[in-house]
């Protein structure tokens, strides 16, 4: 297990404005800060078109947005059936949100052996359920870890499940306390240029957490198939 | 039935499983409430906690595993090992909602398997499986080993460590890394029945009868409790968030419960220097939370530096943390920090290990216990002075263990002391051989009383009154609520009055309703029952309940439920031989004063307690002197057979 974690300036300064603030626990602001209007609106009213954008740093790993989402897929609650997906590593205090990104290149789209997957006029990447087969290529060849399968424990891989952002009002992104995950505007340049420069996806993911992450999916099925197709290179 | 799943029974010692519905016990609606209906049912007054003919219980709410916030708890039952009377303890984290998606509400455990054994549960198989490998590992470990068995970390994994292996009396039952069942210690009656892990993985939904009346009144709820004053104490600083904060007005009456050194001191400014902010600054990393909450008032530390630098981990809770530390007199929270995770691991109490450590440092303190006696005890020659580090790190270990001074510990502080006798036994701070918790409760008359009335032994969660733990802050919708709930607004001013005996029995009654129902229904008692912190009523619940099962219900009907439950735990402990004399308070609290602090000279005054006592029965129903359930009482909440039963071994009230 690795204990050592760096903190650089920003992440202190997170701590600084959520757990310092005046008098310690009863005022509370910054990143974290619950605003009554926001709250009433409850839906966030974005134009354009959108991506939800995820800060691990902030999830508590309470899996309110899967549960939200497996009821507005499903009209039952079950994580398993979220199209939002959650790596939870609870010893090292891992919780890390996986969610479609809508790549501009999809290796998922190049990927299916089938031609299911598409992207739709809106620029989102939508599967086709009635010809995908439930292989799972797709799975494996996503990046984020945002493609989830089940039907039952026991017979994984008959349906493939992805985020397809609720038609442009995620159910998911209300549900979240901390804002770890949020809709982002991507025709905004201010957004544009944050995710060009890859701060809120890039350094979060790959280079803070990169050890952690390699050995747990060294050590998964999923992990294992990633190897393969690498030719043992990870 | 939407709500329900199944009820699994199984025999260990046959290898035998079977199924029935869980709606079967809808009158009691789950959880604690199902629990307590289960082992009145199946055990004999006077088992043996530790033997074959004790049961374990397993059980979640109707709304376990959905949107609603924090419903995400188990209750677990048997009769306790350390109280000998009615033992429950409560957990949250990810099991149970597991447990629900896996088609199950409950599980029920009887006898013992003939080797050391693990069960895995999905929708499709149940299985009892060798646990030769898991046997004599740490909580965490034997997570890791099922998750790799399986491959699947997102298996859920509730377990016990060494100390329910070895019997401990007060070992917890450890789910989701470091989320703990403690207290009553269950732990050690699934180590008595050779039981080490349970494994749950489900891929089944749980739907509501009336989704979109379900969704809309979760969703409700999240605004209820994120503008609640409960999510201003918490979400930001966690549990232990009043502990160690610097610019507190010293008299807040949660600062009254500050019991220092063993409750001998209320010193403040010791435990200032141990400083919350400052730490957390340099520790802290994220928040975290158990499913479906938005309260996250759990955080997550990695020590950065001095001796115990790379210790990680989820926490602290409040009491856990004190119990560590100042309450034993510690001032090092990096040694708490460590401490907490070694508890979780070992699956231990912190409570009763830390009253075990505080009553041994003060007896020594006191020359009660002298070098010439702990230097017979085979293992290292320890000095138990007050928060002495290696004393409390060491004795953690040997107990969990049971090596040399740890298999006098590990069968708790009333046990040990009483053996060295009646001045020994003066010192702990018990009633009915548990450890009182945490807090020095001497300053709030309320407190003490739900204390003492507590179903499952002298515990805060039963129902201690928050009102009177946080103060009143004058706000209008709180005294409207009393009269619309208690309906006798003359005695409003005393109940909010921190060391008025008056106006007291009616707020823990209330108080007890809310917990009582939250335990029941499988939300958290922390975001449900804590009026007015969360202004969550009756009707709340009921709302939840009918959307959720289909089956139309009102406030009144679950306040209903809810004295039900509360009646047959009673009677339950009662036909264990519960009298009014255990629901008396500890010496300590009765003959001593509060030495220093805001509270000097504050006491509990006994004669003032047992007026408060009989009142509190009287409205109870009960009989007022006797404090036994009457006739009456239990037909009018459909528990004939449970009326038939005490009057069958004499122990039925007679009418006032």
């Amino acid at each position: 297990v690795e204990y050592q974690v760096d903190m650089n300036t920003e992440q202190e300064k997170e701590i600084e404005v959520s757990i310092g603030g005046e008098g310690g626990m009863v005022s509370h602001s910054g990143a974290t800060e619950t605003d009554p209007a926001q709250l009433a609106a409850e839906e966030p009213v974005i134009a354009g078109p959108i991506r939800i954008v995820v800060d691990m740093q902030l999830c508590t790993g309470c899996q309110s947005c899967m549960l939200a989402c497996s009821f507005a897929k499903t009209g039952g609650y079950n994580p398993r059936q979220s199209r939002i997906r959650l790596l939870k590593l609870e010893e090292s205090g891992v919780d890390a949100p996986m969610v479609c990104q809508q790549c501009e290149n999809a290796r998922c789209i190049e990927a299916c052996p089938v031609q299911a997957i598409s992207r739709s006029e809106a620029g989102i990447v939508v599967i086709n359920e009635t010809i995908c087969t439930g292989c799972g290529t797709c799975m494996t060849a996503c990046p984020c870890g945002a493609i989830g399968a089940v039907e039952g424990m026991n017979k994984i891989g008959r349906r493939v499940l992805k985020c397809d952002l609720c038609g442009g009002k995620p159910s998911c992104v209300p549900w979240c306390e901390t804002h770890a995950i949020r809709v982002v505007n991507i025709a905004d340049p201010a957004v544009a240029e944050s995710l060009e420069s890859e701060i809120m996806f890039k350094k979060r993911y790959e280079i803070e957490n990169d050890m952690k992450l390699a050995r747990y999916f060294d050590n998964s099925p999923r992990g294992k198939a990633l190897k393969r197709q690498d030719g043992g290179g990870h | 039935m939407n709500g329900y799943g199944k009820l699994l029974h199984v025999d260990l010692t046959s290898g035998k499983t079977w199924t029935e519905p869980a709606e079967n016990y809808r009158q009691f609606l789950g959880g604690r409430g199902m629990n307590i209906s289960l082992l009145f049912k199946l055990l004999k007054p006077g088992v043996d906690p530790l033997g074959p003919e004790n049961v374990l219980v397993f059980s979640t709410g109707p709304v376990v595993g959905t949107s609603a916030p924090s419903s995400s708890r188990y209750n677990v039952s048997a009769k306790s090992p350390l109280t000998e009377y009615h033992g429950d303890s409560n957990s949250g984290g990810f099991w149970a909602p597991e447990l629900r998606y896996a088609g199950y509400t409950g599980i029920i455990f009887y006898g013992r398997a003939p080797k050391p054994s693990y069960i895995y549960l999905d929708e499709d198989t149940v299985q009892i499986l060798d646990a030769a490998e898991l046997w004599g590992r740490d909580t965490f470990h034997t997570s890791h080993m099922l998750h790799h068995k399986y491959r699947d970390p997102a298996l859920k994994v509730l377990c016990i460590g060494p100390a329910g292996e070895n019997l401990v009396r007060f070992a917890c039952i450890i789910n989701d890394f470091g989320r703990a069942a403690g207290r009553t210690g269950m732990g050690a009656v699934m180590g008595s029945k050779n039981l080490k892990a349970i494994a749950v993985r489900g891929g089944l939904p749980v739907t509501a009868a009336h989704p979109e009346r379900f969704h809309q009144k979760c969703r409700e709820l999240v605004n209820t409790i994120r503008h609640s004053r409960q999510f201003q104490l918490y979400s930001q600083s966690g549990v232990q968030g009043h502990w160690g904060a610097e610019d507190f007005r010293l008299d807040w009456p949660a600062l009254s419960v500050m019991g220092l050194k063993f409750q001998t001191t209320s010193e403040f400014p010791r435990m200032a220097k141990m400083g919350g902010k400052e730490w957390w600054k340099k520790h802290w990393t994220k928040k975290k939370a158990c499913s479906g909450c938005q309260m996250h008032c759990s955080h997550f530390y990695i020590l950065r530096e001095g001796p115990f630098a790379g210790v990680m981990g989820e926490g602290m809770d409040g009491e856990a943390m004190g119990m560590m530390s100042f309450h034993i007199g510690g001032d090092s929270k990096d040694v708490t920090a460590y401490a907490y995770q070694l508890l979780n691991r070992l699956g231990m109490d912190s409570q009763e290990m830390g009253a075990n450590l505080g009553a041994l440092m003060l007896m020594y303190d006191k020359g009660l216990i002298t070098d010439k006696m702990l230097k017979t005890m085979k293992g290292p020659w320890l000095r138990p002075r007050w928060g002495d580090t290696e004393t409390i790190l060491t004795l953690l270990d040997m107990t969990a263990k049971r090596e040399g001074i740890g298999d006098i510990l590990a069968e708790g502080p009333y046990r040990w002391a009483k053996d060295l006798g009646p001045e020994h036994l003066y010192w702990v701070v018990q009633n009915k051989k548990m450890f009182v918790g945490g807090g020095d409760r001497r300053v709030q008359k309320g407190g003490i009383l739900n204390h003492m009335v507590s179903s499952r032994g002298p515990d805060h969660l039963r129902g201690s009154p928050s009102l009177e733990f946080y103060g009143y802050t004058g706000d209008a919708k709180v005294e409207q609520d009393w009269n619309k709930y208690v309906g006798e607004p003359e005695l409003f001013r005393d109940a909010v009055t921190l060391l008025s005996y008056k106006g007291k029995p009616p707020l823990v009654i209330w108080q007890e309703y809310l917990r009582t129902l939250s335990d029941s229904l499988g939300v958290c008692s922390f975001n449900y029952g804590n009026w007015p912190n969360t202004f969550v009523y009756p009707e709340d619940f009921a709302e939840l309940y009918s959307a959720m099962t289909g089956e139309e219900v009102t406030g009144a009907d679950m306040l209903r439920a809810a004295e039900r439950i509360h009646n047959l735990e009673k009677a339950f402990n009662v036909r264990e031989g519960w009298t009014r004399a255990e629901d008396q308070p500890p010496e300590r609290w009765v003959k001593e004063k509060k030495p220093d602090g805001v509270y000097k000279g504050e006491y509990c005054d006994a004669v003032k307690f047992n007026e408060m006592l009989t009142e509190y029965y009287r409205r109870r129903g009960w009989n007022p002197d006797t404090g036994l359930p009457t006739r009456a009482k239990l037909e009018s909440l459909d528990l004939k057979y449970v009326a038939d039963e005490l009057d069958n071994i004499g122990k039925l009230g007679q009418p006032e």
